[in-house]
C-alpha cells in the first residue's frame, strides 16, 4: 500500500513538473533575425498617412512569419517601392480617384545595401483624395498572402548565406576601415553581424576586439596630448578633464598615471588642497574581453546613432533612384 | 391661358406615360464653366497632366443665386410631375452614407462590409438626366439681363436631348433675384416641351441605351472565336440577338474588335410581360440579362456590370 500510494505520488509529481514546463519551441536561427519595417523618406510619393497604414502592414508580415523589429537599429529591413500604375480621376460630384498600385516589398541590408529577397503585389483603391485611395488600396494588402512567407523566408535564408560567403569581405572591409581610422564605422560593421551566422559572428567578434583596442589606443594618443598641452598651460581642470577618460585597457594609462602624478605633486608643492582626481579603475572581476565588446557596440551604435542621423539615416538612394 | 393649357396636357401625358416604366432621375448640375469661371474648381495633378473638376459643394454652398435658380426650376419641374433630385442634399446624403458605411461591423464578429474599388467608385451623385445649367447677369447700360443656358443630357447616351439658350428682357430696376426667376419662368415650358418630346420618342421607339460587349483576359476565347451548330462567330451570333431583341430591330454597333462590341442606339422597349403574365419596366440590366442567359445557354458565362440606368457592360468568361 505504502508502495502504491509513493509512486501515485511521484508520477503525479512528474506530470506536474512536466506540465509546468514552458511548452512553447524553440525559435531556430532564422526565425531570429529581426526585419525593420521603414518607409524611407527617399520613398517620394507615398502620402503621409499612407506611408503609417504601409508601416503598419509591412510590420505584420515580419511579425507573421518570424520576428519584426523596431526601427531603432534598422540593419535589416523590409521597405516598400511602391509604383503608381495608373490614376484616374473621375469627373463626378464628388470627383473620385482611383489608384492602381504597384507594391514592391524588398528585404535589404541597408548597410551593404543588399536586395535579398522581394515579391510584388497590385492593389486598387478608390477615394475622394488620393490619401483614401492609397489607403484603401494599401488596406487591400492580405499580410496572411502566401507569397510574403516566401519572401520572408528566402529574405532570412539569404541573409544568412550572405555572410556565411562574405564573411571574408566583411572582416576585410572592417580592416580596411580601421586602417582608415575609421574604427567606429568599423566596429558598426563587425558588431552588425548577425548572431545567426555563428561562424562569422564569432571572427568578427574576435576582430572587433582587435579593432576597439586599436581605436582605444588612437583616442588614448589623443587625449594624452590634450591633457599635456592643458598642463602646459597650467590649466590642471582642462587636463583632468583630458586624463578622465583614459581608461585602463588603453596603452598610454601607465603615461597618464605618470602625468596624473606629476600633476598632483606640483599641484600640493604650489601649496593647493589636495587635489583629489582619480583616474578610472576597472574592477578585475569583469571579462575583459566581453567589456570590450561591450564598450565597441556602445561606440559603432553612438556612430550609427549620430553619425548617421534620423532613421540611422541610411542613404537610400541606391534603391529609390530619383527621376 | 394657352401656356396653361400646355402645362396640364404635359403634366397629364407625364403621369399616364410614367405610371409603370422606370422614371429617370433628373438633376440640376451647375455647368463645368459656370462653376470653374467663377472659382468653384478643384485642381489635380494627374500623373502630369493637370485635371480642373468643378467644386459643386462649395458651388452650392457660397452662390446664392445658384440656389435661387435650382430652387426655381425644381419648384416648376414638380409641378409638372418631374421631381428633380437636389444635387446638394445627394452630396450629403453620400457623404453620411459613406461614413455609416465606414463605421457598421457585425455586432458578433466585428467585420467590415464588403466593399471593391468599384464599389466606392459608384458611390457618387448619379442622374439619367442632367440639366446642365449656365446663366449670367450681365449689364447693358443701366440695365441688367440674364443670359441662360439649359441643356438636357442623356447621362449614358451623352446626346441633348432638350435645350434652351437666351436672355431675360433687360430691366432697370428688377433685382437679380427677379430676374433669374422671371428667366428661369420664360425659359421652362421651352424646355420642358422638349424633355417630354424625347419621352414621347422613348415610348414610341424604345428607350435608347448603350451596351458594351467587353471579354475578361484570361478566357481563351474572344468575340471572334466560333460557336453553335453553325459555326457562326460569336460577334455575329451577338449582333443577330440584339436584332431580334430591340424594338424594331434598332440598334447601332459603332465599334468592334475580337475583345469588344459597342452598342450604341439601342432601343429597348418600356414594358415587357414576364413568365408569370405581368406587366415589367425594362431597364438596360433586364434587357442585357436575357442575353446573358441567352449565352450562358451557350456555355458562355459572364459577368453583367450596369452603369445606370442607361447603360450595361456584359463582360464575356466568367461571372
Amino acid at each position: 500500500m505504502k508502495k502504491l500510494i509513493l509512486s501515485i505520488a511521484v508520477l503525479t509529481g512528474f506530470a506536474l513538473s512536466l506540465n509546468a514546463q514552458n511548452s512553447q519551441g524553440k525559435t531556430d536561427d532564422m526565425g531570429r533575425i529581426a526585419l525593420a519595417a521603414i518607409v524611407p523618406e527617399q520613398a517620394t510619393g507615398i502620402p503621409q498617412e499612407a506611408r503609417q497604414m504601409l508601416v503598419n502592414k509591412m510590420s505584420q508580415i515580419a511579425t507573421q512569419n518570424g520576428l519584426g523589429a523596431t526601427a531603432a537599429n534598422p540593419r535589416f529591413c523590409i521597405v516598400p517601392l511602391v509604383t503608381v500604375v495608373s490614376k484616374e480621376i473621375t469627373p463626378t460630384a464628388p470627383p473620385m480617384q482611383a489608384v492602381n498600385l504597384d507594391v514592391t516589398f524588398y528585404i535589404v541590408d541597408a548597410a551593404s545595401q543588399n536586395i535579398f529577397s522581394q515579391t510584388n503585389i497590385s492593389v486598387k483603391g478608390v477615394g475622394q483624395t488620393e490619401d483614401k485611395a492609397y489607403i484603401q488600396a494599401l488596406k487591400n494588402i492580405n499580410v496572411r498572402a502566401g507569397q510574403f512567407k516566401g519572401f520572408i523566408e528566402k529574405g532570412k535564408e539569404k541573409i544568412i548565406e550572405y555572410y556565411n560567403s562574405q564573411c571574408d569581405v566583411v572582416l576585410k572591409g572592417a580592416q580596411a576601415l580601421a586602417g582608415q581610422k575609421k574604427y567606429e564605422e568599423a566596429l558598426f560593421v563587425l558588431l552588425s553581424v548577425p548572431d545567426v551566422c555563428r561562424e562569422c559572428f564569432d571572427k568578427s567578434m574576435d576582430l572587433s576586439i582587435e579593432i576597439y583596442k586599436q581605436y582605444a589606443n588612437y583616442k588614448c594618443t589623443e587625449y594624452m596630448a590634450g591633457a599635456k598641452a592643458a598642463w602646459a598651460n597650467m590649466n590642471a581642470d582642462k587636463a583632468a578633464e583630458y586624463l578622465g577618460k583614459i581608461t585602463p585597457d588603453m596603452e598610454c594609462y601607465a603615461d597618464a598615471v605618470r602625468l596624473t602624478d606629476e600633476i598632483t605633486q606640483k599641484m600640493l608643492a604650489d601649496g593647493a588642497n589636495v587635489w583629489n582626481f582619480k583616474m578610472k579603475q576597472y574592477d578585475d572581476s569583469i571579462e575583459k574581453d566581453k567589456m570590450m565588446i561591450q564598450a565597441g557596440k556602445e561606440i559603432a551604435v553612438a556612430w550609427a546613432y549620430w553619425g548617421a542621423a534620423p532613421y540611422f539615416n541610411w542613404d537610400w538612394s541606391w534603391l529609390y533612384q530619383q527621376k | 391661358m394657352k401656356r396653361l393649357l400646355l402645362t396640364f396636357s404635359l403634366l397629364a401625358f407625364a403621369v399616364l406615360a410614367f405610371g409603370q416604366a422606370k422614371k429617370p432621375i433628373i438633376m440640376v448640375v451647375p455647368s463645368d464653366q459656370y462653376c470653374i469661371s467663377r472659382g468653384y474648381k478643384m485642381e489635380f495633378n494627374n500623373q502630369g497632366l493637370k485635371q480642373v473638376l468643378p467644386d459643386y459643394k462649395t458651388a452650392l454652398q457660397t452662390d446664392p443665386d445658384l440656389r435661387l435658380v435650382i430652387t426655381k426650376m425644381g419648384q416648376i419641374m414638380a409641378d409638372r410631375g418631374f421631381p428633380l433630385k437636389d444635387l446638394e442634399q445627394e452630396l450629403k446624403n453620400l457623404e453620411q452614407e459613406r461614413a455609416e458605411s465606414s463605421m457598421l461591423t457585425s455586432s458578433s464578429s466585428g467585420s467590415e462590409m464588403a466593399e471593391s474599388p468599384i464599389d466606392a467608385l459608384k458611390r457618387v451623385a448619379k442622374a439619367d438626366i442632367i440639366m446642365d445649367l449656365d446663366f449670367e447677369v450681365k449689364r447693358q447700360g443701366p440695365q441688367k439681363y440674364i443670359v441662360f443656358n439649359l441643356k438636357g443630357l442623356d447621362a449614358y447616351t451623352a446626346k441633348q436631348v432638350s435645350g434652351v439658350a437666351g436672355a431675360g428682357s433687360p430691366s432697370t430696376s428688377a433685382s437679380p433675384e427677379l430676374l433669374l426667376e422671371e428667366a428661369v419662368l420664360s425659359h421652362m415650358d421651352n424646355f420642358n416641351a422638349g424633355l417630354m418630346r424625347h419621352f414621347e420618342d422613348m415610348f414610341a421607339k424604345g428607350r435608347e441605351v448603350k451596351v458594351q460587349i467587353k471579354v475578361w483576359a484570361n478566357w481563351g476565347e474572344n468575340l471572334e472565336s466560333e460557336f453553335g451548330s453553325d459555326g457562326n462567330e460569336l460577334s455575329t451570333i451577338i449582333e443577330d440577338w440584339f436584332a431580334d431583341n430591340c424594338v424594331e430591330g434598332r440598334f447601332n454597333l459603332s465599334d468592334a474588335t475580337e475583345n469588344f462590341m459597342k452598342f450604341e442606339q439601342v432601343r429597348i422597349p418600356m414594358m415587357r410581360t414576364d413568365e408569370k403574365g405581368r406587366q415589367r419596366a425594362v431597364d438596360t440590366r433586364s434587357f442585357v440579362s436575357d442575353l446573358r442567359k441567352y449565352l450562358n445557354g451557350m456555355g458562355i458565362p459572364s459577368k453583367l456590370y450596369m452603369r445606370g440606368l442607361g447603360e450595361a457592360w456584359l463582360i464575356l468568361g466568367e461571372k
